[in-house]
């Protein structure tokens, strides 16, 4: 099968580990920059995901894609999912997410995130909902600040099953509801609190009402009085401490599962530094790129064009495999008609400011749309141009050092 | 941070301009195959796109679900 498909990847399991942990190692091979995921049975339209990467274009870390079902699906079913997403509702703040089958389409920080979430109990529904809040204030067409994660949904038509049975038995789907319920909060332990809070104002009336049954009204057999308040007491004070042990729990339940205090725009969790630290140097994609022009390139008296490995043969590289650490904004020229055509769509309803900036081989993209505050960045080297004047490419070398000390040959700094 | 594309150190090797396509799948022979060409059939320009399958193996003993 891998012969047929060059882009195809295969992770294999040992044993089975279930729907959500597969999601996980998917995620953890992956390395796009946009990353989606769905189910194979085609119920899950992969056509749906150009539609979906539109929106990541407007500034949306995640999009939902939410099921609309067909009439195919049974009754039971219908009737099962719209009680329990009822239910989930009560107990998170964030709804129409859990709808989500778990086709979803989102960034790369996102995902490095979700891959150092240390959670066992994995409910990958619960965790982007929490990582990613909807958005709904903004309209469909308009702009997501991508500083901001925000989500998105985009309705579908869940398809009929064409293959097969489903593998999802009605023992794995309550496993996997139950799962959802315990992993997104924790106040089906408070209920506890409040059924012992209930007890007690129950348990006080009913005494009120013993005592008065026994010393007004007078017709109770003799030691009925002090067994009901004894029993009422005790009763009531379990329920609360129960209750109490619960809101403890839930809070050790919080701790343990290990969700970082916050996140930054992006991707880097925080609260939980040891973990996180960036590792400088640990694991670089294309360590040949970072240091063109440095000493150790110089000893290997390797060919500098080696760098450029995705060079055209007009000798245009993508400004993103030539600079590395540096803080750009990548878009290759290749995806230039794109971005002008997406960019002057919106020119109608918000001006769009587009120029081209062009020194010693280095073509440089800047895009803005007026009144907003993000501005865009992509770029191409021409490395025939570079390195016919000096093959070491001084000019670029020259151009310093970043923050962690690697040399930096290409840097762009955000417009104030 | 500045536009669309969020700061690049912070992450590992993403690549710029790809999309990975993940899909679980359990016993699921009959299907993938379709799902392949379905999914080869997309247009996704500008985009290349990768797939990942991560094959959930079938248990031996269908017990051993419930033993995660």
């Amino acid at each position: 099968m891998k012969d047929h498909y060059s882009e195809l990847k295969i992770v294999h399991f040992s044993r089975n580990f279930g729907q959500q942990q597969a999601l996980l190692a998917g995620i953890k091979a992956a390395n796009g920059e946009v990353l989606a995921t769905l189910d194979v049975d085609l119920q899950q339209p992969p056509a749906l995901i150009p539609s979906m990467v539109r929106l990541y274009e407007k500034g949306y870390q995640v999009v939902h894609a939410i099921p609309e079902y067909h009439q195919s699906a049974t009754w039971f079913k219908k009737l099962t999912s719209k009680a329990y997403y009822k239910f989930i509702q009560a107990l998170g703040p964030d709804q129409v997410v859990y709808k989500s089958n778990d086709f979803r389409l989102f960034s790369h920080p996102v995902a490095e995130v979700v891959r150092s979430l240390p959670e066992q109990s994995l409910y990958l529904r619960g965790i982007f909902a929490w990582l990613c809040p909807l958005n709904q204030r903004l309209k469909d067409d308009e702009y997501n600040d991508p500083d901001t994660w925000a989500a998105t949904t985009l309705k579908y038509r869940h398809q009929s099953r064409q293959h097969g049975q489903t593998k999802y038995s009605i023992p794995r789907m309550v496993a996997l509801a139950f799962d959802g319920m315990t992993a997104i909060s924790i106040q089906p332990l408070r209920f506890g609190l409040f059924l012992g809070m209930g007890s007690i104002a129950l348990a006080m009336a009913l005494i009120i009402w013993a005592l008065y049954m026994h010393l007004i009204v007078g017709q109770t057999v003799s030691g009925w009085t002090s067994i009901m308040i004894v029993i009422l007491f005790f009763s009531s004070i379990q329920f609360l401490l129960m209750g109490l042990m619960g809101e403890y729990l839930g809070k050790v339940f919080l701790q343990v599962r290990g969700r970082p205090g916050y996140i930054t725009s992006d991707g880097m969790k925080h609260g939980n530094e040891t973990k996180l630290a960036p590792k400088a140097g640990a694991k670089k994609p294309r360590p040949n790129n970072r240091s063109p022009g440095s000493n150790t390139r110089k000893k290997e008296g390797r060919d500098p064009l080696e760098i450029y490995d995705d060079i055209d043969d007009k000798g245009w590289a993508n400004l993103v495999d030539v600079v590395d650490q540096a803080s750009y904004l990548d878009f290759s020229y290749r995806y230039e008609d794109h971005l002008r055509k997406c960019f002057y769509n919106k020119a109608n309803a918000r001006q769009y400011v587009f120029d081209t900036l062009s020194v010693g081989g280095i073509n440089l993209h800047r895009g803005s749309l007026k009144g907003s505050t993000p501005e865009w960045f992509w770029g191409e080297i021409n490395a025939n141009e570079l390195l016919k004047d000096n093959p070491d490419h001084p000019k670029v070398q020259a151009l310093g050092i970043d923050e962690n000390s690697n040399p930096v040959i290409f840097k762009i700094k955000p417009l104030e | 941070m500045c536009g669309l594309y969020t700061d690049a150190r912070t992450n590992r090797n993403f690549k710029p301009g790809l999309i990975s396509i993940i899909a679980p799948c359990y016993n699921e022979e009959e299907s993938i195959q379709r799902f392949l060409e379905e999914v080869s059939r997309v247009d996704y320009a500008p985009y290349r796109n990768e797939v990942i399958v991560v094959n959930d193996a079938v248990p031996i003993d269908p017990e051993l679900y419930w033993m995660k």
